[in-house]
């Protein structure tokens, strides 16, 4: 999958990971509020990219305008659910992330305690094209039933 | 009219198939000709008379003299007897009930017979009727209907439950037989079969009950959306597409189509090379996204959008309506779906739609699309480059509202992207018409979009004024009253009209010529918000610019109120600054901030103050201790505009003295360091006016003084050899040029209170603000005499330099580079 072009239908084998959002202490280890008075979570990694950024110039020459993990921190809750540097982000709890710009990619992370992702990682195989199946797809087509599957249908 | 008569000698129970030669036995009927049925059974009527009376209550029929049955049920068409009307008592009636001899009654009788079926028949059946036939009314009180007539609504009803029954008999069988038949075939492997079966699907699909039924089957949807998938065959997916299509007009059908993954298929088939295929495609999709919830997240994620865009190419106007709906349904508040447009290049071919064309729906609804698109900051600068503006503008005249409208909100929102355009001339012209429109929302967009070309862009300011854009903006802020929403706009695109550009000097003339100066002081009382306020400061600081209007500003109480509105604002800072725990007061109230408020109308005040009837009146509002106490802001701007006026003020002895009395010296000194030019070469000049008495040692060490802080960067530049830095052409007679207060910088595409610019589908409020260059203009010259002692160390401020324009001028602005393309983005990664 290099280079897949933004807003095209995609088809993959992914990895579903399950991160839970670490709450940030200070040095003394009393939790961290942010401005809304609301408790701030740690995820523990870094994510570029984006449709509206232009990835031809990312020192780690991204081939997409997709949302990679730029780097993980040691030790944090990315590590610990098995995220990888260079991953990149499919969906986060039934977020498209194929076509999303930077900002709602950070939106859409920090606003749950859990994310649900699914992750494209290089040496996935990819998916044997077969017959077109019947497109059965759950009932409500906003919610992404199939996120636990490593079959992932992206369009 | 055949007679009918009951069975009179069976006994038995009723049957409606029964006996009776006349009465047809509809269920050997043929399928089709539903509507002779059901005329040949309207005509196997009833005929003579039921028995049943006006006044009377309905009888049974047991009055009748024959010995027949009767029911008890009164369903007109079994209470059929013909009987000799008896004489009745007609306890309601007047008629006199003698005097009738039995001759007379059987003549009233027959033709009352005579008529009935007709009566009956006009009740029940009207659409078989001849016309014009008159029948002759039977009702003898007005008040009191007949019983055919009150009977009538009932039987309709009736007819009506019968007719859709003999419909529905034949398709429920049909349903409940054929469908799951129908169903087989469809998912067969051979395709032969696939498509006759599709065929018949679709032929079944016309018809109402039919249609229902197969609504009600999803394994058949289900069907047909894979048979559309699967097949090679065209006629076997146009006849699919067109079943789907006929249910999509129906909710139940929606639904189904959606529950069975007709989505995807459907957006598959906008590929299609075949038009009827694509027609009924677009349709259906038109519907779901219409009515069919969650159909707008499944064609986005088919990829949809970018077909559509692609279809856009294609030229019948009906079509191409339909298509540019979807796109505007699918973009509406979603960014993704609008970059995605933006990507495929939708602006390109949206634009060149509103060029081509002129069938009015399509217009509109691709207008829609554009304005959709155009509070996208990315989707922007495509559509303004493709040009978007002219475009739009060419419709500015349609006589569809509902097309000017959309096209003015769009070229609105686009307004703060196409400063650089080109061939504007139209448009601005186009645009000041639109101001004398009777639709304040027209008016309102009109000024709106003015304000934003006007802004920074001397070739727009020039056309304006030479289509009299002034006169036209005069009145519409005359004709508005305190709706701010139309003088805000209007107020701004006159400030920035009348300076920096070659005709500024006639627009500020043209403002108090067409009567504008009175509205405009009175424009800064209640119940003006702040932003308007700001706006009318400023416009009258460049009104000031013109000789000719200090007197009139004055005379009109500008002066007293712009000090009292400044007294407010400074009062407000003070608070802020301590109640806040840094000391800085910055507070934003309706969108301004106070600062901005005391800079504008110190600012104004500056340039008021070179007339010296103003500087009498400014000085008796005891306005100079206020101007020095602003001298210890820590904001520069308004330590360069205090310094300004009290350079100004500094020109009469009375007011240098009344301004050293108030202790600025010290300030004035300190100013003298300033990192910013203009703050302090106005605090040299001040400090020189007030030193006019001073003795010579005290000029010699502030002389030295000044050259000292003056040129501490160029320490071995003698002052007098050279143009000292950031001076240009000091010490000629320069003509009073344009004051360069750069025109409000602006914030798109959101309102602001700064620049005023416009955009529906947008939230009010901006984060961060490009601060005012600090390299303003400085006028330190000043009219009406004023003798300075040449300092021969220093620039020639003495009576030769009349207006000498410090004209910084010709800075480029410093906007950061905003380009809404993709590829001037840099790349950065986030923490998280």
């Amino acid at each position: 999958m290099t280079g897949h072009t933004a807003g095209d239908p995609l088809e993959c084998y992914s990895i579903p990971l399950v991160l839970e959002k670490e709450p940030e202490v200070d040095g003394m280890g009393n939790p961290v509020s942010g401005p809304d008075g609301k408790q701030k979570y740690k995820c523990g990694f870094r994510i570029g990219g984006g449709i509206d950024q232009d990835n031809t110039k990312s020192p780690q020459g991204y081939p997409d305008k997709g949302v990679y993990v730029t780097y993980i921190h040691e030790g944090g809750p990315a590590e610990r659910c098995g995220l990888q540097i260079h991953d990149k982000i499919l969906q986060v709890n039934g977020h498209d992330f194929t076509v999303v710009t930077h900002r709602k990619a950070v939106e859409y992370i920090q606003r749950k305690p859990t994310l649900n992702m699914l992750v494209y990682r290089k040496g996935v195989p990819a998916i044997a094209k077969s017959e077109p199946q019947p497109q059965f797809q759950s009932y409500s087509q906003d919610n992404y039933a199939m996120q636990y599957q490593p079959n992932a249908r992206l369009s | 009219m055949s007679t009918y008569q009951m069975n009179q000698s069976d006994g038995g129970p009723r049957s409606m198939s029964g006996g009776g030669q006349n009465y047809m036995d509809l269920s050997n009927m043929p399928l089709e000709n539903k509507q002779e049925q059901t005329m040949m059974w309207q005509q196997n009527q009833y005929m003579g008379d039921s028995g049943i009376h006006p006044g009377a209550t309905t009888q049974a029929p047991s009055i009748s003299s024959k010995g027949g049955h009767h029911d008890d049920i009164e369903e007109p068409q079994s209470n059929m007897e013909t009987s000799h009307m008896q004489m009745f008592d007609w306890p309601d009636q007047q008629y006199p009930q003698q005097g009738y001899t039995q001759e007379q009654i059987d003549d009233v009788n027959q033709q009352l017979n005579q008529t009935r079926s007709q009566r009956v028949r006009a009740a029940m059946f009207p659409e078989t009727l001849d016309e014009g036939v008159p029948i002759p009314s039977t009702q003898v009180h007005p008040d009191q209907p007949t019983a055919v007539q009150r009977l009538a609504e009932p039987s309709q009803m009736l007819k009506h439950a019968v007719v859709n029954l003999i419909n529905y008999q034949d398709d429920a069988d049909l349903a409940t037989r054929a469908i799951p038949e129908l169903t087989k075939l469809l998912n067969d492997e051979d395709q032969v079969v696939v498509g006759q079966a599709a065929m018949m699907v679709h032929q079944l699909s016309k018809k109402e009950a039919s249609r229902h039924a197969i609504m009600n089957s999803p394994q058949m949807v289900a069907a047909l959306v894979k048979a559309m998938n699967n097949t090679s065959d065209l006629e076997t997916t146009r006849c699919a597409a067109g079943t789907l299509h006929n249910l999509s007009h129906h909710r139940q059908g929606l639904l189904v189509i959606f529950k069975s993954g007709g989505i995807p298929a459907l957006v598959k088939l906008l590929s299609s090379p075949v038009e009827s295929v694509l027609f009924y495609a677009i349709t259906t999709l038109h519907n779901l996204l219409l009515h069919q919830e969650g159909s707008k997240m499944a064609v986005r994620l088919a990829g949809g959008l970018q077909k559509m865009v692609a279809l856009l190419q294609r030229n019948n106007v009906k079509f191409l309506a339909i298509t540019t709906d979807c796109l505007q349904i699918l973009a509406y508040g979603n960014q993704e779906s609008k970059l995605i447009v933006l990507a495929s290049g939708g602006p390109g071919e949206l634009v060149r739609i509103m060029r081509s064309y002129t069938y009015e729906k399509l217009l509109w609804t691709t207008s829609r699309v554009l304005k959709v698109l155009s509070v996208c900051s990315s989707n922007k600068p495509a559509v303004v480059e493709a040009g978007g503006m002219q475009a739009l503008a060419m419709h500015l005249g349609h006589q569809s509202q509902r097309l000017v409208q959309n096209c003015l909100w769009t070229i609105r929102n686009l307004s703060d992207a196409a400063t650089k355009c080109d061939n504007m001339e139209g448009i601005l012209q186009m645009l000041v018409q639109l101001l004398s429109s009777n639709d304040l929302n027209v008016v309102t967009c009109a000024a709106g979009i003015l304000s934003n070309l006007t802004c920074n862009n001397q070739r727009n300011k020039v056309i304006v004024c030479q289509v009299n854009g002034i006169e036209a903006l005069v009145r519409t802020i005359l004709q508005a009253g305190d709706r701010e929403d139309i003088t805000e706009p209007a107020v701004c695109a006159l400030r920035h009209l009348t300076s920096r550009h070659p005709e500024a000097e006639m627009a500020q003339s043209a403002v108090r010529l067409h009567y504008g100066l009175p509205v405009l002081v009175k424009l800064l009382h209640p119940p003006s918000r702040w932003p308007l306020i700001k706006a009318v400061v400023g416009l009258i600081r460049n009104l000031a610019l013109c000789p000719a209007n200090h007197a009139p500003l004055r005379e009109h109480g500008a002066l007293p109120r712009i000090v009292h509105l400044l007294i407010r604002a400074h009062q407000d800072t003070q608070r802020r600054a301590s109640i806040s725990s840094n000391g800085q007061g910055s507070g934003y109230v309706d969108g301004v901030r106070m600062e901005e408020i005391v800079e504008g109308t110190v600012g104004a005040l500056h340039i008021l103050a070179r007339e010296a009837h103003n500087r009498a009146v400014i000085r008796g509002l005891n306005g100079i201790p206020l101007f020095v106490q602003l001298l210890y802001s820590p904001v520069e701007n308004i330590q360069r505009v205090a310094a300004g006026v009290l350079c100004e003020l500094a020109a009469d002895k009375e007011g240098a003295e009344l301004i050293e009395q108030e202790g600025a010296t010290a300030p004035l000194t300190e100013l003298l360091h300033s990192r910013n030019e203009g703050v302090a070469t106005y605090a040299a000049a001040v400090l020189f006016r007030m030193s006019e008495d001073k003795p010579q040692d005290y000029k010699k060490r502030l002389s030295v003084e000044l050259t000292g802080s003056l040129f501490r960067d160029n320490q071995n530049m003698p002052w007098s050899d050279v143009q000292p830095p950031g001076f240009e052409d000091v010490g000629h007679m320069m003509p009073p040029a344009d004051d360069s207060y750069r025109d409000q910088m602006y914030q798109p595409p959101l309102h602001d209170s700064q620049g005023s610019m416009h955009s529906n589908d947008m939230n009010r409020g901006y984060e961060h603000q490009i601060p005012i260059d600090s390299m303003q203009g400085l006028d330190i010259g000043s009219q009406g005499g004023s003798q300075y002692g040449g300092m021969e160390n220093l620039p020639d401020l003495g009576p030769n330099a009349q207006s000498g324009d410090l004209n910084f001028e010709n800075l480029e602005s410093s906007l950061p580079q905003q380009s809404g393309n993709n590829q001037g983005m840099p790349w950065f990664d986030t923490d998280l």
